[in-house]
């Protein structure tokens, strides 16, 4: 492999074999990082121009110490790469990447917040997602998970005004205020950001100077639970991180596991996640269509699009039990097979989808004001997507026709037909109506899906990791001990790691699974399209007026819990 | 005693207003409801018509605020205001020939046009008032829409005075052998758009805004103060109505029913017709209102005044 003997040349790096997925994966010191990131990134032919991830696993308690891990992505060849970069032992710092990756930002700010790890040379070191206050790091090994074994949080009245001073910040380096213009927080409670979250703007006028947004509101710390929960158990949690996107979370997550335990998913289990993914699908696109309206001050659209969204629940309710949460996947399949009569239900309901998006549709794209609103209006260009590693329907928008459904098909997706609605003006208007054109193609799967749904098991039995078939456990004793035991908590998949990816609503929804072999994950780290696509708006921001500013980032369909995480 | 009367009269009136106020907040949510498939509040009451009184009681009710960072007089006077301009207008409407406080009031048109001036003065106060960035931004804005939209406003109904001859409501709506909205359609429309926009509602309710300026003008307000403001927003959807049908619509002129039957008929379409549009228009940007305002209604309204004034003249001394 090329790729592999450059970097082995240049830059001394090895090939990680230990790895459970087909990524490029290879082990680097960190004196060579920053060279070799400007080579892949500028002279290697096939450039790596997105940093897709960036983040770290504390491997102290394996007996070795913080391992960074890079996630490279190619736009061209659709292709990960994976760098390690173990830091020396009891060396807490590392090179900052940001004057090569500008959204290295971020992430070495949520490094630096949950594990304490410093970069040098990063422009804004301060904590992410956790409140300024706060003491210590909490992805790091030797803090609690629970909330109930750490001391008690207490707020110390005495100098409460001190403490909510450190949250009177201006956007950048400059005064709250300087006499010309004035700091205004959009947020945490405005209508206008979905949900809570800050936005602290520089306004001279009605013109942004400059906008800074303070994330981690919505902050729960999955990536910490999951170290505390049994590979099987953190599946329900996955359904919450975007919770618009039901099982299009689940997926990555278990397409990791899977990977890991080195467990083939049945055919029919594979072609009832595609279609209770395209059904979320449809429902995300859904709301964010009817509160997209809304930001731009139509009623009209949320309560038709609504109206479809409930009978499509209905649906999901009737599948899997659950509507918003269906945590209908498990590791090795699904938890059940479709309900008697399935098909003509959801042939039913995809006609009723579609007529009624004719009325969300006049009521938005059609409709001269929302154009007025929204054409030429927050415009992404192609080479800022790619600067900021976009993602889905933001990055299709720029012209970019990059969907995982296709680029690197899982589930059933090679096995029907479907385009991938792309346009080129990159403006709110045309995000709409890759919204509307994305709910049709769904549509179109579902369809054939209903056709070509093959048979067989739900659920792969055979593996060790795998759930046991429910109603054999009661008739044989070894099935009812491997169910005992695994229900105990007794076992995991092997020790390793794997990327899991999945083309979700907001992005390209990543987890990346570290294994030690034991019933729980070791390290989890769940990379959503919502971090990236919001931490563009400190560069989409400038310039724009208050109004625009509000249709702009309501454009970019992001989901709180999907930011904070 | 006729003084007594008259004064009993007109609080009796303020209060039918400010019922037929918290009356319309009820029907707009329940056809906004029907308009978007949805029920909207049936529960209490036949046909949830009780919610009206629901509403009324918990606002009449809430504590009564005032933030800490506000001026305290004029962040009081500034909802008052607003409601003042928009009942005191019904001093001119007439509802029929005979009934009214001063239909006939040569002015009653500068009335209304100087109580609408007056209304920007609430609308501003408050905003600026309250001491809230938010709130100052949506004054902002209130000021430069309903300054902008005062003048095509006047300047349409400068073309009826023309027409008729009479400064009062009730002279204007007798001359009307024929509905204005026949001999004056662009100045109808221009009109109607100006109306809505200076009761502040979708699609011009950039004053309010909510998904850009939380609550704009009001944000700091609750409780009655509030009420006032949304009592006068919907008072002066009532008399944009009203006036809408005396003006161009023939008012009280109708077959088969009491005059003040058909003034009210029509309004109540008018009404019905100022719902739906918020039903289903998006909010068009600031700049994008001022535009429509300066760039397009102004000048409409100056070529149909000339026109109506050369039509007028005209027909006059001969020439047509």
């Amino acid at each position: 492999m090329l790729l592999a003997e450059a970097l082995q040349k240049e830059f001394s790096a090895t090939p990680f074999t230990a790895a459970c997925d087909d990524c490029l994966d290879f082990k680097l010191s960190v004196a060579s990082l920053l060279p070799c990131l400007r080579y892949l990134r500028d002279d290697w032919q096939q450039p790596y121009r997105c940093l897709w991830d960036l983040t770290a696993v504390d491997e102290r308690p394996l007996g070795g110490s913080f391992t960074l891990i890079y996630h490279l992505f190619n736009y061209a060849v659709a292709e990960f790469l994976r760098l390690r970069v173990p830091l020396p032992a009891g060396q807490e710092t590392a090179p900052s990447v940001t004057a090569l990756f500008a959204n290295a930002n971020w992430y070495e700010r949520e490094v630096f917040d949950l594990f304490g790890l410093h970069f040098s040379g990063h422009p804004d070191l301060r904590r992410l997602l956790l409140p300024p206050q706060w003491q210590g790091h909490p992805l790091r090994k030797e803090e609690a998970i629970r909330a109930t074994e750490r001391p008690a949080i207490v707020i110390d009245r005495a100098h409460l005004q001190e403490l909510l001073e450190q949250y009177q910040r201006s956007p950048d380096a400059g005064p709250l205020d300087d006499g010309e213009t004035m700091v205004l927080n959009v947020g945490p409670h405005h209508p206008g950001t979905h949900g809570i979250l800050r936005y602290i703007l520089r306004l001279r006028g009605e013109t942004i100077v400059a906008v800074d947004p303070d994330i981690g509101y919505h902050h729960r710390g999955v990536e910490k639970i999951a170290e505390g929960h049994s590979f099987h158990n953190f599946i329900p949690y996955t359904d919450r991180v975007d919770y618009l996107g039901g099982v299009l979370g689940e997926w990555p997550y278990l397409r990791a596991v899977e990977a890991l335990a080195g467990i083939t998913v049945p055919e029919r289990a594979e072609g009832i996640r595609t279609l209770l993914a395209e059904l979320c699908r449809i429902s995300s696109h859904l709301v964010w269509l009817g509160s997209y309206g809304n930001d731009l001050g139509t009623m009209g659209p949320a309560f038709y699009a609504f109206r479809d969204r409930a009978w499509l629940l209905e649906l999901l309710e009737r599948f899997t039990g659950g509507r918003l949460h269906p945590q209908f996947f498990r590791i090795g399949g699904v938890a059940d097979d479709l309900p008697a009569g399935w098909r003509d239900d959801l042939l039913a309901l995809l006609q009723r989808v579609e007529q009624g998006l004719v009325d969300s549709e006049r009521l938005t794209v059609d409709n001269p004001i929302f154009r007025a609103r929204t054409e030429g209006v927050g415009v992404v260009t192609a080479e800022q997507a790619e600067r900021w590693c976009a993602t889905s329907i933001l990055l299709r928008s720029t012209g970019r026709a990059f969907d995982l459904r296709k680029a690197a098909p899982y589930g059933l997706y090679d096995g029907v037909e479907f385009t991938v609605p792309v346009a080129t003006a990159g403006d709110a208007w045309t995000r709409t109506w890759l919204h509307i054109a994305e709910i049709r193609e769904s549509i179109g799967i579902l369809r054939q899906l209903a056709d070509i749904l093959p048979g067989g098991p739900t659920l792969a039995s055979d593996a060790a990791l795998a759930l046991m078939p429910k109603d054999r456990t009661l008739l044989d004793i070894e099935t009812l001990i491997h169910h005992f035991e695994q229900m105990a908590d007794e076992f995991g998949p092997p020790p390793g790691s794997a990327l899991g990816l999945g083309e979700s609503a907001r992005g390209l929804l990543g987890y990346f699974v570290v294994s030690d072999g034991g019933p729980k994950p070791y390290r989890l780290r769940v990379r959503t399209g919502s971090f990236a696509h919001v931490q563009m708006i400190t560069e989409l921001g400038r310039g724009l007026s208050l109004p625009n500013f509000i249709a702009t980032i309501g454009s970019l369909d992001y989901v709180l819990a999907d930011l904070d995480r | 005693m006729s003084v007594l009367w008259t004064l009993l009269g007109m609080i009796l009136t303020i209060f039918l207003l400010l019922g037929i106020a918290g009356f319309l907040v009820f029907a707009e949510r329940r056809v906004l409801a029907l308009l978007q498939n949805r029920w909207g509040p049936n529960r209490l009451g036949p046909l949830g018509v009780g919610q009206a009184l629901a509403d009324a009681l918990k606002l009449l009710t809430k504590a009564d605020f005032l933030p800490s960072f506000a001026d305290p007089w004029l962040y009081r006077l500034a909802p008052l205001l607003v409601a003042f301009s928009a009942l005191a207008a019904f001093a001119v409407i007439p509802l029929s020939p005979d009934i009214s406080w001063a239909g006939d009031w040569q002015i009653g048109l500068l009335f209304i046009l100087a109580l609408s001036s007056l209304h920007v003065y609430g609308v501003f106060l408050g905003g600026w008032a309250s001491g809230n960035k938010f709130a100052l931004y949506g004054a902002i804005r209130a000021v430069a829409q309903l300054v902008s939209y005062e003048l095509p406003m006047g300047l349409s109904l400068l073309a009826i005075v023309l027409l008729s001859g009479s400064l009062s409501l009730g002279g204007m709506t007798s001359a009307q052998s024929l509905p204005y909205i026949l001999l004056q359609p662009l100045g109808f429309l221009i009109f109607t758009i100006a109306g809505i926009a200076e009761t502040e509602r979708l699609p011009f309710d950039l004053p309010e805004a909510e998904s850009e300026l939380v609550a704009g003008y009001h944000t700091e307000y609750g409780g009655m103060p509030f009420g006032f403001f949304f009592l006068g927003e919907y008072v002066s959807l009532v008399l944009t109505a009203m006036l809408i049908s005396l003006l161009y619509l023939g008012g009280w002129h109708g077959p088969w029913a009491p005059g003040w039957l058909w003034l009210l008929g029509k309004s109540a379409l008018l009404i019905f017709c100022f719902f739906w549009l918020r039903a289903t228009l998006p909010r068009p940007r600031y700049d994008q209102l001022l535009h429509l305002g300066w760039r397009w209604l102004l000048p409409l309204a100056l070529v149909n005044l000339m026109g109506t004034a050369l039509v007028a003249a005209g027909l006059r001394w001969g020439w047509l």
